[in-house]
């Protein structure tokens, strides 16, 4: 395999699929294979900038997905749902790719293989 | 009467709880995900007053909180609950 596309549907915190999209999106680029992490619905909220996790005992997932980044995994939020959410893009996280719904689709197309959060 | 939401605003499960809230002239309090709802303009028309947990506030990186929001502490939150005569929850 050499594409991973992995779809992030849920917001981060509230249950554990944003934490482990982040794993499994470090865990395949560490196995040099190329990832497109692709934030969707309320997904767009984990490339939220200013997350501040001090005195809550959670890990900043905000700070994982700039790992994410640095580490060359590609990370795309789709327009319509950042307005969905009330998200202005200038609030995202630097390194985030806005795309539309059939960039979207290109990318999920031209995957191996797909993972849903 | 003190309705809790914890879930996302694009949520059935927080849709339903604003509306409940809005048709029984309840308080409302937004923890974790729910925490979302406190940004502006997203309860327009809900005319209860709604409190949000500061804490799960930072966490998300929230900065544009309507300013009817009514950030409070875990120990608020308690006495909250406690005062009033009816909770529901969590939604």
């Amino acid at each position: 395999m050499n594409k991973l596309a992995i779809i992030l549907r849920r917001p981060p915190y509230g249950d554990i699929n944003a934490a482990e999209a982040v794993r499994h999106a470090l865990g395949a680029v560490g196995e040099e294979i190329e990832v497109s992490l692709l934030l969707l619905d309320s997904g767009i909220l984990l490339a939220k900038e200013n997350q501040n996790d001090t005195g809550t005992g959670m890990t900043n997932l905000g700070a994982a997905l700039k790992d994410c980044i640095d580490m060359g995994v590609n990370v795309y939020a789709d327009k319509t749902s950042l307005r969905e959410e009330h998200v202005d893009e200038k609030d995202l996280i630097e390194g985030i790719n806005i795309i539309n719904s059939s960039e979207l689709a290109e990318h999920i197309k031209e995957a191996d293989k797909t993972v849903i959060f | 009467m003190l309705v809790i939401i914890k879930n996302a605003p694009g949520t059935q499960e927080a849709k339903r709880a604003v509306k409940l809230a809005r048709d029984m002239a309840a308080d409302i309090v937004l923890v974790q995900n729910g925490v979302y709802l406190a940004e502006r303009d997203r309860l327009e028309g809900f005319c209860g007053t709604a409190y949000a947990l500061d804490e799960d506030i930072r966490l998300r990186g929230i900065t544009d909180i309507d300013k009817e929001i009514k950030t409070i502490g875990y120990d608020e939150l308690i006495d909250l609950m406690a005062e009033d005569e009816k909770v529901i929850g969590m939604f």
